[in-house]
């Protein structure tokens, strides 16, 4: 097969422990991400010197992302945020301008939630408007539930907003997240880089 | 080679499967590429996308005969940081990723 690499394979690749491009070998092999995670079965080429992994082979890809998945899956939180139909509806249209469908409202929240990692100032100008949000559609009834699984660093930002605001529930943040994602130019393109990455 | 050149043979190289990534970027997560984070097909159109005005190149910092090449298409707004070289017939990346939203 023209498609794929073969144990046995040989490239020439940069060794940092030899200081120089060396020959290297592709066979099936594993090896750990900075995280610890082992991913397994790869194509990977080891310098011809030293034996250092040096390059992994993209028809491995799909072990990566399985390795990643995995790893992923044991750190995220599940909670089950419930929201007015109407505020659904509008993550909904804000999504489908960017061309998707699926899953509006945790993407939404999520690129919104993205703006504020490393951004202490913007945290804290969002901390002290939530209170005051006002939106007629907040007064609606909450007869929409979504599953929502959120990274401990999102996670973290959702507990330092509450915090913050001085709000009792987190879904309240959440619903109110949404309506000041109207608009917001920052979260249209972290929205946007969200997708290109899909 | 220049950057037309250079182009042509990225895409045979994706065109023949010659792809393989430097494995400190697949461990520092900048490269969405060797993850799958983003499928090949799509690695192909962001590089056809690229132009010569959005194209660099450098040497290698273990051999200066090895010249690497950074792309930066760009798509719907979003910037895209595309690092990669050539050795032989096999292409080599570096880099996939999109660049830092700026304000």
């Amino acid at each position: 097969m023209k498609s794929v690499y073969v144990p046995g394979h040989k490239v020439e690749a940069p060794c940092e422990r030899c200081g120089r491009f060396v020959p290297a070998t592709f066979r099936y092999d594993s090896f750990s991400l900075d995280d610890g995670t082992l991913v397994r079965d790869v194509m990977l080429a080891r310098c011809d010197v030293c034996n250092s992994a040096l390059a992994v082979a993209q028809q491995s890809a799909h072990a990566i992302k399985a390795a990643r998945a995995a790893r992923e899956a044991e750190g995220k939180k599940r909670t089950t945020l419930r929201l007015p139909r109407p505020l659904y509806d509008f993550a909904a249209n804000e999504t489908s301008k960017v061309g998707t469908a699926r899953e509006p409202v945790s993407l939404l929240l999520k690129a919104f939630l993205a703006t504020l990692i490393d951004d202490p100032d913007r945290i804290e100008r969002v901390a002290r408007r939530l209170p005051h949000v006002e939106d007629p559609v907040l007064l609606q009834p909450c007869d929409v539930s979504i599953p929502l699984y959120l990274s401990e660093g999102l996670l973290a930002v959702v507990h330092t907003l509450r915090r913050r605001a001085k709000m009792k529930s987190t879904s309240e943040v959440l619903r109110r997240v949404l309506v000041l994602a109207e608009g917001d130019r920052k979260v249209d393109r972290q929205l946007k880089m969200l997708l290109s990455c899909a | 080679m220049g950057f037309r050149e250079t182009r042509a043979a990225i895409l045979k190289a994706i065109d023949e499967g010659r792809v393989a990534h430097e494995l400190r970027t697949v461990q520092s997560e900048k490269n969405l590429l060797a993850a799958e984070e983003i499928s090949l097909a799509r690695a192909r159109q962001l590089i056809l996308r690229a132009r010569g005005n959005q194209a660099a190149s450098a040497p290698h910092h273990l051999s200066p005969a090895v010249t690497v090449w950074i792309l930066r298409p760009k798509e719907s707004g979003v910037t895209w940081y595309i690092k990669c070289y050539l050795r032989g017939a096999d292409l080599i990346f570096i880099s996939f990723h999109p660049e830092e939203v700026q304000p």
